[in-house]
């Protein structure tokens, strides 16, 4: 074997918190949870080939806010000091049923320091930040530190899992979700489209046993958003099933691709598809578990043969800025009415405590609806916040090379349209794009933009339609670099 | 009032040209059939339930003429069939090998109705018509006659095959194809949606035995579009596996749902899904079959124990008036000043041919002059619309409602875009929709949002019935079902 040949390594490690209750993070109102449905986890793969080398490390969770981030490198930089830390790559599945952490996005707010607006007795995030930074560190240095020859395949099949949530209706109006009986009537269409790509990257022992899946879809993990219990969300049964038809030792290793406005939930044919489930006796994440399998047993007897211990890696980091959502003065003033509102009904809501101080723990419909009005108030006041400041927003974005594969990422929930820019323009003949690298936020489309509503209003999307494109051409550019 | 019982028949017809060559439709210039690669088929289903009854029909063809459809209802009943032949439903596969039967078209760009520019040794157009007009009536009286009581069962899946093949430049200009390396600095978005939802209706003998599927996707059979000879497109290879997987004398029914903007050629991620094709040793249809098959193979174990044989069937048949989409002097003068663009460069190949005869015995020598001539008379043919509309505000579409237990199936004539079947699904008052497009003789029905981005599909000469049209018949259609699931 050339020693110059690729390494690889995995690691695998329960990120599940010590303490309860914690608060999960993906609503605007606060769920407080004491319940495991399922165990959280995070993945590393090292590959190391040629001097250079990078570490995939994909979480259970909706964010990696920046300070987890320099966290988990400051520790792996302590205890492994050869290690080029910048080449850690945290990134989310974006499940909503994890722990809210400490941190922030860029110009966001510290939910440590921010709170729910109610004291309801939960673990502060910072503790569940310590845990994470031990638990990360810790497995990015086993992975490292097991690293042994093997080789890489890679394919492409396609698997319906991200659905678009949005829509607009004939006046032009865009719309997350809001899809009833009444509103369907004023539908016009699906405002844009769905990017049903499976891409895998597959890794090999020096013997050929399949080792592990990097497996790259374009869609979050938020099959139960609403739920007070923990879970990795349908990874969790993507995981049993695969680890059921290919070994349970199998490393799996989850990647969401540019889908800011896409789900698993579909907005049209949901009878159809409920009648479906009920028929097969499954719930929605088993059935995407399964049409996710079913992708890998259809790729990897094809790809196996292809597989290769020296496909060149490369990799690259740049820092950019990208400029802000350009506000107007009445972006602004929406922001500032609309917080306004959301303070005086989160005041009148807690002026209740006085004669009923057990409202938080007794009434759950209260404390939604005031821990919803707290927050957003913050999320309006963002706005307000971000129209003073000067500069962009800055963003670490990673580019690599991988034989014949690119990989880049972006730290938004990135809108579709911008991926299938990138991956159109690629020098590469597979690219894997990974978004949520990084403390998140909507990055949404032109046309998303022009229509509106939440994910695609100033509030959500501190960088607009000008850094989404800004942030496609720097990508497409930095992977034609590394492939020229 | 008696429960109603279902009583199901199939047939299926080899409808091969007998005489070649013959014209191939579905592209500008005219091609002449080089040979069969496999054969065209036709099948029919025949579905009737307490007073009312249904034959579906589907073709391996680009559309469904006028003159066609009118014909073997005359045949059928001429032949004292005991049906009604309104009740007949012709679809097609839009497959682009398969050959011309308009003998009449307004859109005489892309079909022989407007002839060719120069004289071609092929079989008329009317023969294989004929034939034609003989083997549907044949394969509607034996499905018609063998239908026995019988079950269906329903049910959804996914399978990726249609593709949106518009998109839209930094302009905001749309193109249909035409994504290459230059192209794709200026691109910024595919333009619509994509459907993948696979309908399924699987039917069954009295002995709970399956006896044929129809198979519903927002995808038309153009995957090799381009070919010379005679295909059914990815339709054939679909067959073949379904029919090994299900037994030889499974029937299919193949039915495309609302897809004008769709075809099965991928727009981006071109070379990894070449580079699977060629680790997995398969064509492109090849590769659709097997996405087919396995949605249908998914589906079928678990629809099995819902079948019913006591289903309600209602059908009515509309005759609804769309507005033509309005044309203005400028749109003709636009496709005035083509037309003279495309005269020059069909007169200067004619001249070619003319100066040297022997270059009609060159292979596929008429190309260069039927694409010109064929675009002249498509310009043309707005001109034709513009004067047609100073006496005629609208148009006819026959439109199918069906309800079908739980299940809904309603037809258009159009090459309809998605965005409108989408809003049909989603108005619609049933569990499950099917919608079949190309129950008629085709053209594009542009969604509101192409129309902006304009391009082939979504241009006057594209568009006898525009936005306007397709969403007046989005609305009847969903008050046509609502009335019959009232």
């Amino acid at each position: 074997m050339n020693p110059s040949s690729l390494k690889i390594g995995w690691a695998e490690i329960d990120i599940t918190p010590d303490e309860f209750p914690v608060l999960l993070c993906g609503q605007f109102h606060a769920r407080l949870c004491t319940e495991i449905r399922d165990r959280l986890n995070a993945t590393v793969c090292v590959l190391e080939e040629g001097g250079e080398v990078i570490a995939f490390v994909s979480c259970d969770l909706v964010t990696i806010p920046d300070e987890l981030r320099d966290q988990v490198r400051a520790r792996v930089a302590t205890a492994l000091p050869q290690f080029p830390v910048e080449k850690i790559i945290l990134h989310a599945t974006h499940t909503h049923t994890a722990p809210v952490l400490a941190g922030f996005s860029p110009l966001g707010a510290d939910m440590e320091e921010v709170g729910v607006g109610v004291d309801l007795g939960s673990v502060p995030p910072s503790r569940y930040n310590a845990q994470l930074e031990a638990s990360l560190s810790q497995a990015i240095i086993r992975a490292w530190e097991q690293r042994q020859p093997g080789s890489i395949a890679y394919g492409i099949d396609t698997a319906v899992i991200g659905r678009n949530r949005r829509w607009v209706d004939r006046s032009g109006q865009g719309y997350m979700y809001r899809l009833n009986p009444e509103t369907a009537e004023i539908f016009s269409h699906i405002e844009g489209c769905e990017d049903h790509s499976l891409n895998l990257l597959a890794t090999y022992n020096a013997k050929g046993d399949l080792l592990g899946v990097v497996v790259n879809l374009a869609a979050p993990s938020q099959e139960r958003e609403s739920a007070h219990t923990l879970s990795a969300d349908y990874w969790h049964e993507t995981r049993l099933e695969l680890r059921r038809r290919f070994g349970p030792d199998l490393f799996i290793l989850p990647q969401c691709s540019p889908a800011g406005e896409l789900t698993g939930h579909p907005i049209t044919e949901k009878r159809a598809n409920a009648r479906m489930l009920e028929l097969r006796g499954r719930d929605s994440c088993q059935e995407i578990a399964l049409r996710i399998s079913d992708a890998l047993e259809r790729i990897l007897p094809v790809i196996e043969p292809t597989r290769t211990s020296t496909p060149g890696l490369k990799h690259q980091v740049a820092r950019l800025e990208l400029p802000l959502y350009a506000l107007s003065p009445e972006d602004v003033t929406e922001a500032e009415a609309n917080a306004e509102e959301a303070r005086i009904a989160y005041e009148s809501l807690i002026a209740r405590l006085e004669n009923e101080p057990d409202l938080p723990q007794s009434d759950l419909n209260w404390r939604a609806q005031a821990t919803a009005a707290y927050q957003r108030n913050i999320w309006h006041q963002g706005v307000v916040r971000r129209s003073k400041v000067r500069g962009g927003f800055p963003v670490e974005l990673h580019a690599m090379a991988l034989g014949e594969v690119a990989f880049a990422t972006n730290p938004f929930e990135y809108y579709l349209d911008y991926g299938m820019q990138i991956k159109l323009r690629s020098p590469a003949i597979q690219t894997f794009l990974v978004q949520l690298a990084g403390g998140g936020t909507y990055l949404p489309s032109p046309r998303a933009d022009a229509g509106g509503a939440y994910g695609a209003t100033p509030p959500s999307t501190p960088v607009g339609p000008e850094g989404g494109q800004l942030l496609a051409d720097q990508t497409v550019a930095l992977l034609r670099q590394l492939f020229s | 009032m008696t429960t109603p019982s279902l009583r199901i028949g199939w047939a299926q017809v080899d409808t091969t040209p007998e005489q070649l060559p013959v014209h191939i439709v579905g592209q500008f210039h005219v091609r002449l059939s080089e040979g069969v690669k496999d054969r065209l088929s036709a099948t029919a289903c025949a579905l009737e339930s307490g007073d009312d009854h249904v034959v579906f029909v589907a073709c391996d063809l680009v559309c469904i003429s006028d003159e066609l459809r009118s014909g073997v209802r005359a045949e059928v009943a001429r032949r004292g069939v005991d049906l009604d032949p309104r009740k007949i439903i012709f679809h097609a596969t839009h497959t682009h090998t398969g050959p011309e039967i308009r003998t009449q078209s307004p859109l005489k760009g892309i079909s022989t109705a407007g002839g060719a520019g120069v004289d071609l040794e092929v079989t008329p157009v009317e023969t294989y018509v004929a034939q034609l007009i003989s083997n549907l009536s044949d394969v509607i009286t034996r499905a018609w006659t063998a239908r026995q009581p019988g079950s269906l069962a329903y049910g959804l899946d996914y399978a990726v095959v249609g593709r949106n093949r518009r998109w839209v430049d930094d302009r905001g200009i749309s193109t249909m194809y035409g994504l290459n390396r230059e192209t794709a600095e200026r691109f910024r978005h595919i333009e619509g949606y994509e459907d993948h939802s696979l309908n399924l209706i699987s039917t069954y003998d009295e002995a709970g035995k399956l006896t044929g599927i129809v198979i519903n996707l927002a995808c038309t059979s153009q995957e090799i579009e381009g070919d010379f000879q005679l295909s059914a497109d990815f339709w054939s290879e679909a067959r073949q596996l379904l029919r090994a997987k299900h037994g030889e004398a499974l029937f299919i029914l193949p039915q495309c749902s609302a897809a004008g903007d769709q075809t099965s050629h991928l727009l981006t991620e071109k070379r990894a899904h070449a580079r699977m094709l060629k680790l997995r040793g398969r064509t492109a249809q090849e590769e659709i079959a097997h996405r087919i098959t396995g949605a249908v193979n998914r589906l079928l174990p678990d629809l099995e124990p819902t079948r019913r044989g006591d289903l309600t069937l209602a059908h009515r048949v509309e005759e609804i008036e769309l507005p033509l989409n309005t044309l203005r002097q400028e749109d003709v003068d636009h496709a005035l000043r083509e037309a003279e663009l495309f005269r020059l460069k069909f007169e200067e190949e004619k001249a070619k041919l003319e100066a040297d005869p022997s270059l009609r015995e060159q292979p596929r020598w008429y190309i260069p002059v039927t694409m010109n001539f064929r675009r002249m008379m498509w310009c043309k043919g707005v001109e034709s619309r513009y004067q047609l509309q100073q006496t005629k505000a609208t148009s006819c579409a026959e439109v199918h409602l069906l309800r079908l237990g739980e299940i809904a199936i309603a037809t258009n004539p159009f090459e309809y875009y998605l965005d409108f079947g989408v809003q049909v699904k989603l108005r619609s008052p049933a569990i499950q929709t099917f919608l079949i497009q190309l129950s008629g003789s085709g053209s594009y029905v542009p969604s509101l949002r192409s129309v902006q981005g304009g391009g082939y599909g979504s241009v006057p000469a594209s568009n006898p019935i525009g936005p306007e049209g397709g969403q007046i018949l989005a609305d009847r259609t969903v008050a046509g079902l609502r009335e019959l699931f009232a």
